[in-house]
This record gives structure tokens, sequence and C-alpha cells, in this order.
């Protein structure tokens, strides 16, 4: 059971400490592991500090998309058997990676945010982060592929020509 | 000057390390990216760079609601041609254009496909079944028709393959036990 008043203290990589509520947390199967690991009573307030290896920065995204996102079902819903649409995010989300200031910062941030779910073990935040890395691809020519994911062509002209010449028994 | 090249340093450095590369994120992310990739986009992906070459061969194709293999009449008694359909991408094999180029592509492109439904539509056709083996039943050759179906290229392609309903069109009792291959 979890204690919506509850409060956990999180450290952060680079130094600073964050109080949120368990009701937040308990969507991180990374926190709630450490959590359980520590053996404490659940009425304890607050618990004891739970390090993770994420920037302070980033942890206030984090937090703010699980503010966002406190009531979402659990456990998160693994969808390997149906088609996997990028199409679907909701309008929040959007918003929420789209105020990320300047078009390079907004690459980095999200990667940040997606380095950070992965640690943390946050199933819908790193779900979100990869429809929305997966709509910037989708549908682009492979010279703008290269552009949006920082990607060198280390190919040779003859391995190129190979590829391509692959790839043309699909592109009818 | 010391002083001066320490701060370069420690300022590219820092340049450096805030960027972020995307092969460096992690494994379970690129792969769940992977699925929600369409075919057009993984082929295109293979001609970024290398290890986005590596990435799309040995990743999920994810899940897609409907495929279907059909084969197309062709001008050509002796050669036989297939479309093998995955979602809106169409991908057309010419037995005179080497199936096995065609295997190879497909291999490269996903280590493994699902469908809530695929199906082989291969009725409305006359067959040649080359020599094929079916376990239980040995070696038989069948001939009817003069179209040629290869039950190897169903086979790999089946090798691939994971589908909710599997559904398949035939007209002749051959073409079934040829089906009991899967």
């Amino acid at each position: 059971r979890i204690y919506p008043l509850m409060r956990v203290t999180l450290t952060t990589s680079d130094g600073a400490s964050v109080t949120v509520s368990r009701q937040l947390t308990k969507h991180s199967g990374f926190i709630e592991k450490a959590i359980t690991d520590m053996a404490v009573d659940d009425n304890a307030v607050p618990l004891s500090a739970v390090a993770v290896d994420v920037d302070d920065a980033t942890l206030k995204l984090v937090i703010e998309w699980l503010t966002e996102h406190r009531d979402d079902a659990l456990p998160y819903p693994e969808k390997t058997d149906e088609e996997r649409r990028a199409d679907d995010i909701p309008a929040w989300d959007q918003a929420f990676v789209q105020k990320w200031d300047t078009k390079e910062d907004q690459q980095q941030t999200l990667y940040a945010v997606i380095t950070a779910a992965d640690k943390l073990d946050i199933k819908g935040l790193l779900d979100m982060t990869c429809k929305t890395l997966a709509n910037k691809i989708n549908g682009k020519t492979v010279e703008e592929m290269r552009e949006i994911l920082q990607l060198e062509c280390d190919f040779t002209e003859e391995e190129l020509a190979e590829i391509r010449k692959e790839n043309a028994w699909c592109e009818n | 000057l010391f002083v001066l090249l320490t701060s370069l340093y420690l300022f590219l450095n820092s340049v450096m390390e805030s960027r972020m590369d995307i092969l460096s994120l992690p494994d379970v992310f690129l792969r769940q990216m992977m699925r929600t990739m369409k075919i057009k986009d993984r082929l295109n992906l293979r001609l970024t760079c290398r290890t986005f070459e590596k990435l799309v061969e040995e990743t999920h194709a994810g899940y897609f609601r409907e495929g279907f293999i059909t084969q197309s009449s062709s001008a050509d008694p002796h050669d036989s041609t297939f479309s093998l359909v995955i979602g809106d991408q169409k991908l057309d094999a010419s037995k005179k254009d080497g199936l096995e180029a065609f295997f190879l592509l497909l291999g490269r492109l996903f280590n493994g496909i699902s469908f809530e439904v695929f199906e082989f539509r291969l009725s409305g056709f006359a067959f040649t079944f080359p020599l094929f083996e079916i376990p239980s039943m040995g070696t038989e050759k069948v001939t009817e028709g003069k179209q040629v179906i290869e039950d190897e290229f169903l086979l790999k392609f089946a090798d691939k393959l994971k589908a909710d309903k599997l559904l398949f069109q035939v007209d002749t009792r051959a073409q079934l036990r040829m089906y009991a291959c899967f």
C-alpha cells in the first residue's frame, strides 16, 4: 500500500536534495526498490534519502512529469502485442517536451530525460520520450535523419551504393 | 598560458559532455523506438551510419495489424513474382532477380516481426511446387500449372514471423500439405 502523504528525499548526482510524495515515486521502479531494500517502516516520515544518478535539472523535469501522471494506473501496461503507435502522445506531454528552449537544448534535454527515465525505471516516461524521438524521424529523408540524430555518415560511397541496391527491393 | 589552456580544456570538456549521443542512450530505449518505426523509415535508417544499419538488423520491427504475401502474375512462365505487404509497405520479389537477395534484405531489415493477421494469398494461381520436404511425408514433387512458388521462400519468411492469426488461401490439396510444414 502507498501512503500518499509519505515523502521521500532524493539526492541528485550534483548534490541537491528534493523531497517528493511517495505518490509520485511509486511510478519509479528504481526508487520503489530502493525503499523496499531499506526495509523501513512504511510509516516512517520522511524516509531516508534515496540517491539517484540524475542531475537536479533533469530530476525537476522528471518530477514535473510524474506530478502530472501521479494517478496513472500501475503497473504500466506493456504493449508488446499491440501495434505501437507514436502519434498518440497526450497533449500535456507534447507541450511538456516542446517548452524546452532551443532546438539543440531540446534534443539534449530529451536525451537526459530518456536516460533518467531508464535509470529510475519509469516506464510511462520512457514510452513517451521514445514516441517523441520516433516522431522526430518518422517520414524523414536519410539526410534529415542524420541531422536530427546528429549522426556522421561513416559509409564509403561503395557501401552506400550497396545498401541502396538492397533497399531497392522495397522502393517501388 | 597554463591557465588559458586549462580553461580551454575545461570548456571543451564541458561541451563534449553536454553533447549526448543518441547511440549512448539505453539499449532498451533504442529497441523500443525501433518497434515504432515504419518499414520505410527502417530502410532510411540503414543508410544513416554503420551503427544504425546494425541496429535496424538486430531489432524487432514491431507489431502490425495486417500483412500478406501474394503471388503476382508474370508474363514469363519461368519466373515467379511475389509481393510481401507489411502495413503500408510493399516489397516485391522476383525469382528471376534472385530471391536470395530479397531474403538478404529481409534479414537486414529486422530480426522479427509480429502481425495480428498474416495471410498467405496464394490461391487463384496455378502452382508448380519444386521438390520440397515435409518431415513426416518425405520428399514429393507436385506439378500443377505453370507458376512456381518456392516453399523455401515461405519457410524463410515464416522463420521471422509471429502472427496471432494465420490465414491461408489454397486451391489444392498439395498446397495444404505444404503448409503443414509451418
